[in-house]
C-alpha cells in the first residue's frame, strides 16, 4: 500500500513541475532557441503555450522575426563585379609581399646587394649634404686664414763658444768660427749640396732643410739664444698674411737636448720671382743679413728661390713686414740642433715660383 | 589560397560593420592579411573550417577601426544594396546594440557563420551567442518595425 501511495506522490510531483509555467522573462528569454527548435520537447510546448496567453511576448517574437528576416535579406546583398576580384588580388600581393616577399626570404646576394646600396646611399647623402666647409678640421680656407700668434717660453742655452758639440767646426767668410752639431743625415745632405751647386742639381722644395746643414755665420760667439722670447706677431697684412706654427719647442728641448737651437723657415708664392728675388736679396743684405752656407742669397734652383741667410735679431720684424709686402707669408719657428751665436737669428726662406707651379 | 565565399564574407563583415568603403576594404586586407598568417602558422588552410579564427581575427580589427568611422554612404562601390532594404535601420541598430550583440548578429545571422564558430571566435559558449543573438534580433526587428509604421 505504501509503495503504491508514493508512486502516485512522485508521479504528481512530476506532473506538476511538467505543468508549472514559465515566467515571461523566461519564455522571452528562449524565443531565440524556440525559433531556432533547440528547446526540448516540454519547454517547447511551454513556451507555445505562454506565446498564445502573453501578448507582449508575442511582440517580442515577431521582433525576432523580423530581426531575422532583416538578416536574411541582407545576406543576399551582392557583391559588385570586379569588387572581389580586386580584393582578392591584392591580397594575395600583400601575401607575396609579407609571405614569399619578406626579408628574411630574400636570396643572400640581393640582401648584401640591398644592404651596400643603402650604405653607399648614406654615404653620398652625407658627403654631398654636410657643411664640410663649417667644419674647422676640413676648411683649408680656414686654415690658410690662420694666425696664430707667437709665444715662445724656451729657455735660453748659454754656452760658451765651442762647447754646444764637437760635431763640427766651420769657418765662414769672414773668419768667424762657429760651432755646431752635424747629424749623420745633414752631412750626407751638405755634401749633395756642395758637390753640385748647380741648377739641375738643385734640391727639392722639401729639402729644401738640407743646406741648413752648412755652416751658419756668427757675428758673436757666444751661445744662441731664442730671440723674441715673448714676442706676438701682430697679423695686420694689408696684402697677406703670416701664419706662424709653433712646435712646441719647449718639450722638444727638453726631450731631447740636441735640438736647443732654432730655425725660422719662410715659405711664399711669388710670381715675377727674377725680379722680386734681386729686391729681397739686396734687402736682406742690407738689414745686415749674411748668406749662411755655400749658395748665395736667391739662390735659384728647381721651382723657386732659396735663401739661407742669418740675421741681426733686432731686424727680424722688419724683414718679415718687408717679404708681407710681396704676398702671403708662412712663417714657422722650428728647433734645430744649430744654436746661433746670440744677437744672430737663421732664416731659411724658399720662395716658390707661381707661375711654374700653375 | 582563400576561398571566394571567406572573401565575400570578410568584405560583408567590414561593410556592414564599419559603412564605408574604404574603411572596409583596408580593413578586410589587414584581416586576411593576418588570418593568412595564422593559418599557415596552424598549418589550415584559410577555408570555412577556420572560420572561429576568422571571427576572432575580424572581430578585433573591427574593434580598432570603430574608432575610425567616418560619414556613412548610402551608396557603396563593393556592394549592389536593394532598394528594399533600408541600411539606416541597420546603423541604428549598430548604434543601439551593444557590441557584443551586434557582432554576434552580423557573424551568425547576417553572414551566416555557424553560431558554433562564432562563439569560439569569440570566446564564448555557445548559448553566451544565442543569449546575445535573441536580444540583437529582437532589438534589429524592433528597429525595422519602427522604420515601417514611420
Amino acid at each position: 500500500m505504501s509503495e503504491v501511495a508514493g508512486d502516485v506522490k512522485v508521479e504528481k510531483i512530476h506532473r506538476t513541475l511538467r505543468e508549472r509555467e514559465i515566467s515571461e522573462f523566461i519564455c522571452q528569454e528562449m524565443l531565440y532557441e524556440h525559433f531556432a527548435g533547440l528547446l526540448d520537447p516540454q519547454r517547447k510546448k511551454a513556451v507555445e503555450e505562454f506565446l498564445r496567453k502573453s501578448e507582449t511576448s508575442q511582440l517580442e517574437y515577431q521582433k525576432l522575426l523580423r530581426g531575422v528576416e532583416f538578416c536574411a535579406r541582407m545576406n543576399g546583398v551582392r557583391l559588385k563585379p570586379g569588387a572581389l576580384k580586386d580584393f582578392s588580388v591584392k591580397s594575395v600581393s600583400f601575401e607575396k609581399i609579407l609571405g614569399k616577399g619578406h626579408w628574411k626570404n630574400w636570396p643572400e646576394s640581393l640582401r648584401h646587394f640591398t644592404q651596400a646600396t643603402a650604405v653607399a646611399a648614406m654615404t653620398a647623402f652625407l658627403v654631398t649634404l654636410l657643411p664640410w666647409e663649417k667644419i674647422p678640421v676640413f676648411s683649408e680656407q680656414e686654415a690658410d686664414r690662420t694666425i696664430e700668434l707667437v709665444k715662445i717660453g724656451m729657455t735660453p742655452r748659454q754656452e760658451p763658444h765651442g762647447e754646444v758639440a764637437d760635431a763640427g767646426h766651420e769657418h765662414d767668410e769672414e773668419g768667424v768660427e762657429v760651432s755646431f752639431e752635424v747629424s749623420p743625415e745633414e752631412q750626407i745632405a751638405v755634401h749633395e749640396v756642395q758637390d753640385e751647386p748647380s741648377e739641375q742639381a738643385a734640391p727639392e722644395v722639401t729639402d729644401v732643410s738640407a743646406p741648413t746643414s752648412s755652416a751658419s755665420v756668427g757675428e758673436e760667439d757666444a751661445a744662441g739664444v731664442l730671440a723674441k722670447a715673448d714676442e706676438e706677431v701682430t697679423p695686420s697684412q694689408e696684402r697677406g698674411a703670416v701664419a706662424v706654427e709653433e712646435k712646441s719647442l719647449q718639450e722638444e728641448t727638453s726631450d731631447d737636448p740636441r735640438f736647443q737651437g732654432f730655425v725660422y723657415r719662410v715659405t711664399m708664392n711669388l710670381d715675377e720671382l727674377d725680379k722680386k728675388s734681386d729686391l729681397i736679396a739686396e734687402k736682406i743684405r742690407s738689414m745686415g743679413g749674411k748668406k749662411a752656407g755655400k749658395v748665395d742669397l736667391g739662390w735659384k734652383t728647381k721651382g723657386g728661390r732659396y735663401f739661407h741667410f742669418s740675421l741681426p735679431e733686432n731686424q727680424q720684424m722688419e724683414v718679415i713686414s718687408y717679404l708681407k709686402s710681396f704676398g702671403t707669408v708662412k712663417l714657422s719657428k722650428d728647433a734645430h740642433r744649430r744654436v746661433m751665436p746670440k744677437g744672430l737669428v737663421r732664416f731659411i726662406l724658399w720662395i716658390e715660383d707661381f707661375e711654374k707651379k700653375k | 589560397m582563400v576561398s571566394e565565399g571567406a572573401l565575400r564574407t570578410i568584405l560583408l563583415f567590414f561593410f556592414y560593420s564599419l559603412m564605408s568603403d574604404r574603411l572596409a576594404r583596408s580593413a578586410a586586407q589587414k584581416t586576411l592579411r593576418r588570418w593568412l598568417r595564422s593559418a599557415k602558422k596552424t598549418g589550415q588552410t584559410g577555408q570555412e573550417e577556420d572560420f572561429a579564427e576568422l571571427v576572432r581575427i575580424g572581430s578585433a580589427v573591427f574593434r580598432k577601426y570603430a574608432k575610425k568611422n567616418e560619414g556613412v554612404g548610402f551608396e557603396s562601390r563593393l556592394c549592389d544594396i536593394p532598394k528594399d532594404l533600408s541600411l539606416s535601420d541597420w546603423r541604428e541598430f549598430r548604434r543601439r546594440a551593444s557590441e557584443e550583440e551586434f557582432l554576434a548578429v552580423l557573424w551568425a545571422k547576417v553572414l551566416r557563420v555557424p553560431e558554433s564558430r562564432v562563439a569560439a571566435g569569440l570566446e564564448v559558449t555557445e548559448g553566451t551567442v544565442r543569449y546575445r543573438l535573441n536580444r540583437g534580433l529582437r532589438l534589429l526587428g524592433s528597429l525595422c518595425g519602427e522604420a515601417s509604421h514611420v
